[in-house]
């Protein structure tokens, strides 16, 4: 008998057979409530229903019909007055969304597993230490890729919660060690459409300035990145349909590896002259034990 | 279990599932206990991603499945590399001849390759500290190097205006010491406090005369300081490499490698393989290469030396030996990882040879 896929989202086990290959690129979509982690995967499999991305074709998905359950309510077949997107429950759990794309450019094809949470995971995690604990899964990621509201970002009354959130998380996953300085943690304004008049790149950079600037603090524990999306413009704004998606595939689908952060010195427990000599000689790589000379 | 496992295994599966953890582990357990010197190379290629990874592969799934029969033999590659990983460092908690072959194997097979996650930095600081420690427990544990004194060694030097070939000089060496340690502990007081005293102290005065000698290249019948950094790099690191056989122990081979250059002439900090190949005639070269078996991919100073000899020293051997190894021959690196690159791969041939 041959068993089907339901082409629903995937569970841990689904995930750990794509991602047992070596080939699979995860990116975990990490965000409060409503910020638009739903919006931003569901816009990433609809960019690829009209069109390559880029050099990048769409190949195979495991999760077709967990993609277009998140995109229904946004499509005019929903019958809603505005695009939306179901949000995640929090007992759902972790779900994992899968895509394969074949890269023209360097004919890989690598499978992208994107994890999705309810917010609700973020927000308590920020509150307690135990619910922190729920997001170990982002331990092993490629990327993490932290959401900021862009429509709260713009309005003076909910811009500081914004800010403040986000800060209390990462530090938070910084001192649970979830995240380190080896981590790929992206910074991305939704909804970039709330806080530029136009899709210019100047202008569009001078947001994402602002925002890196709020976060300068992290800069000796995290190697943060920044990047703005739309994934779904607001009626009526000058922004194309999934902006600043395609570069953020490039960015995910390239993954340059890099050399984790070396540990320092190997230290030598050692009173004899002779093992000792290495830490004398060649500081660097060795160290007595205590710092002893 | 060993307390990186479940970190290395988060890439296989990012939401833990702790059988399957716990069932992953037991195949490592089982195969690393079955697991012989001559398959550890296997291992160490298989965990840093180099080859097809068979039949070590192979084996290991064999393993995985017996105890998880609902293991699924396809597209694993990255479940296998991290197995493999695990076998090494399981391997590394009590020292064995594996260990030894396991931690050398790793750390040859990471020269000059680029092998970026947190598990290979991990498994090669696991390798390093192992090796580092076993030299410094062995002879703690009182295998130590036959000691010697300045008088020895220049006696025995004056007696060998032509160097023999660096074994033959060893064993004489080795002879000379072993009597002046026989005479000295028949000098030595009978009580044990005093010998155990005049013990370390001769420790420590080995462990000097084991740097003088060492400035000393009995495979050319030359002192280091007449060669130039090119000349002395694979020579030193063999010279090292007899020396370690004979203890039998790992010393601190970068603190006396260090020392050794210091010697040469020149300051040339970078040095490719290539350069450290044609700098050594022809006769030398065939000294060096010995007998044991080169596995290209980790033995690659030993295996550019084998190629050059094969071409009767001409230096047309570089397209071979990147086709072999995978690794440009050209490429320049800090003339002390390419000496300790040297050592270390006889150190394991060595291992790999008993």
């Amino acid at each position: 008998m041959v068993s089907l896929r339901k082409g629903t989202a995937l569970d841990a086990a689904g995930a750990y057979a794509i991602c047992r290959s070596g080939d699979a690129i995860t990116i975990a979509i990490a965000g409060p409530v409503k910020s638009g982690k739903t919006t931003l995967i569901s816009s990433i499999h609809q960019g690829f229903l009209f069109s390559p991305v880029r050099e990048l074709k769409f190949k195979r998905s495991h999760t077709m019909v967990g993609f277009e359950e998140k995109c229904f309510n946004s499509r005019v077949e929903s019958g809603a007055d505005t695009p939306s997107t179901p949000r995640t429950s929090y007992s759902a759990g972790v779900e994992y969304y899968h895509l394969r794309v074949k890269d023209s450019k360097t004919s890989s094809s690598p499978h992208l597993v994107l994890l999705d949470m309810s917010g609700e995971y973020f927000d308590r995690a920020i509150n307690s230490r135990q619910d922190a604990l729920h997001l170990q899964c982002l331990r092993a990621v490629d990327f993490v890729s932290f959401l900021l509201d862009g429509a709260k970002l713009a309005d003076a009354t909910t811009m500081q919660k914004v800010y403040s959130d986000a800060t209390l998380l990462l530090r938070r996953l910084l001192e649970e060690k979830i995240i380190s300085r080896d981590s790929r943690v992206q910074m991305l304004v939704t909804k970039v459409d709330m806080l530029c008049k136009e899709p210019k790149t100047s202008e569009v950079e001078k947001v994402v300035g602002e925002v890196a600037r709020r976060f300068e603090r992290f800069g000796d524990q995290l190697h943060l990145e920044f990047h703005a999306v739309a994934a779904s413009p607001a009626v009526g704004r000058p922004f194309p349909q999934r902006f600043g998606i395609p570069d953020l595939l490039r960015i995910w689908t390239e993954n340059e590896k890099k050399a984790a952060t070396r540990p320092g010195p190997l230290l030598i427990r050692s009173s004899r002259l002779i093992d000792r000599l290495p830490a004398v000689w060649l500081r660097d790589k060795y160290a007595l034990v205590g710092g002893e000379k | 279990m060993h307390e990186l496992f479940a970190n290395w295994y988060s890439q296989v599966s990012p939401q833990m599932d702790s059988k399957r953890l716990d069932d992953r582990w037991k195949a490592v357990d089982a195969y690393g206990n079955a697991l012989t010197t001559k398959k550890t190379t296997g291992v160490v290629l298989l965990a840093s991603g180099i080859g097809d990874g068979k039949p070590t592969g192979d084996e290991l799934r064999q393993a995985a499945k017996k105890v998880d029969t609902t293991y699924v033999s396809s597209d694993d590659a990255l479940e296998l590399k991290v197995l493999a990983a695990a076998v090494i460092a399981r391997s590394l908690g009590v020292p064995s001849d594996q260990s030894d072959a396991l931690a050398l194997g790793y750390l040859c097979v990471s020269f000059s390759r680029k092998l970026l996650s947190q598990m290979h930095e991990d498994l090669h600081r696991l390798c390093l500290e192992y090796i580092v420690k076993e030299g410094i427990r062995i002879r703690d544990e009182g295998i130590t190097f036959p000691p010697l004194n300045a008088k020895t060694t220049t006696e025995l030097l004056k007696k060998q205006p032509e160097a023999p070939d660096g074994p033959t000089a060893r064993l004489q060496m080795h002879e000379a010491v072993t009597q002046l340690l026989k005479s000295a502990s028949e000098y030595a007081d009978e009580s044990s406090k005093s010998f155990a005293r005049l013990h370390d102290l001769q420790r420590e005065d080995s462990n000097v005369a084991f740097l003088v000698v060492s400035a000393y290249a009995f495979t050319t019948g030359e002192p280091f300081s007449e060669m130039t950094r090119a000349e002395a790099a694979l020579i030193a690191a063999h010279e090292l490499a007899c020396v370690t056989k004979l203890t039998p122990v790992l010393v601190a081979h970068d603190a006396v490698l260090s020392a050794l250059l210091k010697h040469t002439k020149g300051r040339k900090d970078l040095l490719s393989i290539r350069e450290a190949v044609n700098g050594v005639k022809i006769e030398v070269q065939k000294r060096l290469i010995g007998t044991a078996a080169i596995v290209p991919e980790v033995m690659p100073c030993h295996f550019a030396l084998q190629k050059a000899v094969e071409v009767n020293g001409k230096d047309v051997w570089n397209s071979a030996f990147a086709t072999a190894t995978g690794l440009n021959p050209d490429d320049e690196h800090p003339t002390l990882d390419l000496v300790r690159q040297a050592y270390l791969e006889g150190m394991l041939r060595t291992v790999l040879a008993s």
